[in-house]
């Protein structure tokens, strides 16, 4: 049992009696934050990190999943559980349109491409006042339930029970890059960060695995947005912002990309640093900006990383 | 009766205004060693990019075992059996060498997306037979000791034979390689032109690109000059030594261009 | 008639656009970085503008060519302290980096002039002058004859000064140009200074028409680059004529459409040609697959 799967473990089941220890609402509250911002950072980690496309629109499958799932509750009055499902469904085709669209593309052409789809992702939803009701948003989005006949009602309207949602989806999707990334799939994925070329003449399709990485990317990233929303019960366009996807970029590179706890540990990094920085008043948005600047420069390769070699040098002197 | 495994009929390649490669037609057989030499900028890493699909507007046709294969991506040519290696190392640099080699072998794994998420037998099995290929041509370049070192950390020497290894994984038909000997001493490049050598008796037609003129007399059956994107010779290596064209267009071209 | 007036105001639009593009797109083009804060100085164009003119009561000529200065002067330090040192970093570094940093200067921006949007009132009268039925606002017109200066300003110095010859010698080819003797520095931070100039001298024609606020940076750097991509990467004319399309495109949206959708145009523009074009209307296509 070597050391990171022990890291991961004890992660794993700090999680699940987190509640027990955790009473208080607010660290509650911060958890399952946490744990939706997980979701995103494990999608972006699979584009970015083994592929090594850095994409600043995350947010549009974010978005797109949380006003899908919402709107199909909202309007057709159906479970919420189908919803979230047609959230992943409809993300997914959103990723496959812009894989579609931006195959050729590579680098700032790519981000800038990533960057205009969800600006135009925004405006639609701030225009669409009869689909989206605009800039008043949706609101009572209901938590899912599920009806277990005699024993009664499951509702995940409390945060504990949700939580537990969050922590299974989590888990999952983890387990998920987990055994694509040990595949010929990640390999092919990683080869594209790489070298493409050298890829490309030794028979490997990139570009069908950017399509395929871009879907799966971005369906997981519509389940999280899908579970924000029913979280939160309320949505706008703001769930397209352009902070949301630079928060997930900088959860990934944090983190550590290319590994598999480093969207973990970005997520409760990023998720929580917004909160502290709060102290700063109106400063706050810039002095994350200096953060952001400081670990784009300074630790690309992940805080952890250069935590732990300041770490060794220590223990050698 | 030889048989031809590659077939260039008319190329033309052109970059703007600049005609790189001029109506160049020549065939290569199965088995054979063949060498495409000329003075730098003469097109042959053009004729590279032409034959593995790397370029969109080429003119002429390119029948590979028979097969028209011009309009072609990369990975399609990779499929057909036609691998190449670079001029400019070309590796995988954050992996291990044998991570390298593994992702060369990739059109061999067969696996599907519910195969690599279930992770079921097949997908083991795939895996296994993988890295026993893997390994096998470990020992066939002579790197089986450094397996586990990263690839941007080993020596140039043996990162142009890892270039081959990967390029080996793919279980090429025909393999061009682009300057194998570029940037080696004289033991290296003996240890290269051996490497050629066995390639060929495992079946491998090989067209490659150089500049070493010793080992170009020394391993080719046959040798194409080019220069400024024409054809300006073709035959064995006797033939080639003695053409007055040839070498008029090597010693027009600043000597230390020839290592010979 | 309506159809020539909205294309009117298009053009005057597309006149700021065109400079905001023109930098950008020599940025882009001689240096290539990608700049996300480049929409960060046409917001500084206006705020020193409003800070000149509104504030100190200056003159308001002077206060553009102050604003211009001051914002140039912002730029070359910028260029200096942070461009430079990122010079051998990945493009994903420096993207990320500049993008950190629009982010730091907006919300300085925002800590010096507050959040509250502010308004720079016109020295102009504030009627229209009227020709065959169509209006034209003496702030505006004073924003296409300035505009069109500078652009012509901008293409003499690229094509008749030594530096501007330089400036193109870089472009074209980097090493070559360094092998010749040219120093690269001096002509990077020339070319950004002058970048940034343009990027404010359309802060400075545009704030008085637009409200001004710490974030117009956003979406003056996000049309600039869709400017600038469907223009064509370093392209002088590109930039100009998408520029002025976008300009006339988004007035003429506006107008007929709706204009809650205006801001969409651009980057609909800007996907479009992302599919079919990506090198842009001005850039050449290239041979590799």
């Amino acid at each position: 049992m070597n050391r990171d799967r022990i890291i991961t473990l004890l992660f794993l089941l700090g999680s699940l009696i987190y509640p027990i220890l955790m009473r208080d609402p607010y660290y509650m509250h911060m958890a399952i934050l946490i744990g939706i911002y997980a979701l995103l950072a494990i999608s972006l980690n699979l584009l970015l990190g083994y592929t090594g496309q850095l994409s600043l629109g995350h947010a549009a499958f974010f978005g797109v999943g949380a006003y899908v799932s919402s709107l199909f509750y909202l309007n057709l009055k159906i479970p919420v559980w189908i919803g979230m499902v047609m959230a992943l469904i409809a993300s997914g085709i959103l990723g496959y349109i812009v894989a579609k669209l931006a195959f050729k593309l590579r680098g700032a052409y790519f981000v800038i491409m990533t960057i205009g789809i969800t600006e135009v992702l925004k405006l639609v939803g701030l225009n669409w006042v009869d689909l989206t009701k605009g800039p008043m948003g949706l609101t009572d989005i209901g938590a899912p339930t599920i009806h277990l006949g005699g024993l009664g009602t499951l509702d995940f309207g409390d945060k504990i029970p949700y939580y537990y949602l969050v922590v299974s989806l989590v888990v999952l999707c983890f387990y998920l890059q987990y055994r694509l990334v040990s595949s010929s799939y990640g390999r092919a994925f990683i080869s594209i960060r790489e070298n493409e070329d050298l890829a490309e003449s030794v028979g490997i399709n990139c570009y069908k695995y950017l399509v395929i990485v871009v879907m799966v990317s971005a369906s997981i990233a519509g389940v999280a947005g899908s579970l924000y929303a029913h979280y939160v019960s309320f949505i706008d366009p703001g769930v397209f912002a352009f902070f949301i996807s630079v928060n997930v970029v900088m959860m990934v590179i944090g983190g550590g990309q290319g590994t598999l706890m480093g969207p973990i540990i970005g997520a409760i990094l990023f998720t929580l640093i917004p909160e502290w920085l709060r102290v700063f008043g109106d400063a706050r948005m810039a002095v994350y900006a200096v953060i952001v600047i400081v670990i784009v420069i300074f630790m690309p390769r992940g805080i952890l990383f250069y935590v732990t070699q300041l770490l060794n040098l220590r223990k050698k002197t | 009766m030889k048989k031809e495994i590659l077939n260039i009929q008319h190329l033309t390649v052109q970059f703007g205004g600049l005609t790189a490669v001029n109506d160049v037609s020549f065939s290569i057989f199965r088995n054979e060693i063949v060498s495409l030499i000329g003075p730098n900028g003469a097109g042959k890493t053009t004729i590279f990019n032409a034959i593995t699909g790397f370029l969109k507007r080429i003119s002429g046709m390119i029948q590979f075992e028979g097969e028209e294969v011009s309009h072609l991506k990369p990975h399609q040519i990779a499929e057909q059996g036609t691998v190449r290696t670079f001029q400019i190392t070309s590796l995988f640099p954050n992996l291990s060498v044998l991570d390298n080699i593994r992702t060369g072998h990739h059109m061999e794994e067969k696996e599907t997306f519910l195969d690599a998420i279930f992770n079921t037998k097949r997908k083991k099995r795939i895996e296994e037979e993988t890295l026993a290929r893997a390994d096998q041509i470990l020992k066939f370049i002579g790197l089986e000791g450094k397996r586990e070192v990263i690839a941007n950390n080993l020596p140039y020497g043996e990162q142009r034979l890892l270039e081959i290894g990967i390029a080996l994984a793919a279980r090429p038909k025909l393999l061009l390689l682009d300057e194998p000997s570029a940037g080696l001493n004289d033991t290296e490049t003996q240890m290269m032109k051996g490497l050629i050598k066995r390639m060929r008796d495992l079946e491998i037609t090989i067209l490659l690109v150089e500049h070493d003129m010793k080992l170009v007399m020394g391993i080719s059956d046959r040798i194409l000059v080019l220069n400024f994107g024409k054809k300006i010779a073709s035959g064995t290596p006797d033939e080639i030594r003695s053409n007055p064209e040839v070498i008029r267009a090597y010693l027009g071209e600043r000597r230390r261009d020839v290592r010979s | 008639m309506i159809f020539v007036q909205y294309v009117i105001n298009g053009i005057v639009i597309g006149g700021a656009y065109a400079l905001i593009g023109i930098g950008l797109t020599m940025v882009f083009g001689i240096m290539r970085v990608v700049n996300f804060a480049h929409g960060e100085m046409y917001m500084l164009g206006a705020y020193f503008l409003f800070t000149f003119f509104t504030k100190m009561g200056v003159n308001f000529y002077l206060s553009m060519l102050l604003a211009i200065a001051a914002v140039m002067g912002v730029g070359g330090i910028y260029e200096k302290a942070i461009l430079k040192p990122l010079r051998r970093r990945s493009i994903e570094t420096v993207m990320l980096s500049m993008i950190g940093f629009s982010l730091f200067i907006q919300n300085i921006a925002m800590l010096i002039w507050t959040p509250v949007p502010e308004s720079i009132t016109s020295p102009f009268p504030l009627t229209a002058y009227t020709l065959g039925g169509l209006y034209f606002l003496p702030q505006r017109i004073m924003v296409i004859f300035v505009a069109l200066f500078l652009v012509l300003l901008t293409h003499l110095l690229l094509k008749k000064t030594k530096i501007g010859k330089a400036m193109r010698a870089t472009f074209q080819d980097l090493e070559a140009a360094s092998l010749m003797g040219i120093k690269i520095d001096r002509i990077y931070s020339f070319t950004f200074v002058i970048g940034v100039g343009l990027a404010a001298s359309a802060g400075t024609l545009l704030g008085p028409i637009f409200t001004v606020h710490p974030y117009i940076g956003n979406l003056a750097n996000l049309k600039a680059f869709a400017i600038v991509i469907i223009g064509g990467l370093g392209s002088f004319t590109g930039a100009i004529t998408a520029g002025f399309l976008l300009g006339v495109f988004e007035s003429l949206g506006a107008g007929y459409v709706s204009s809650g959708y205006q801001d969409a145009i651009g980057f609909i523009l800007l996907i479009i040609i992302l599919i079919y074009r990506p090198t842009g209307l001005f850039g050449k296509v290239g041979q590799r697959r």
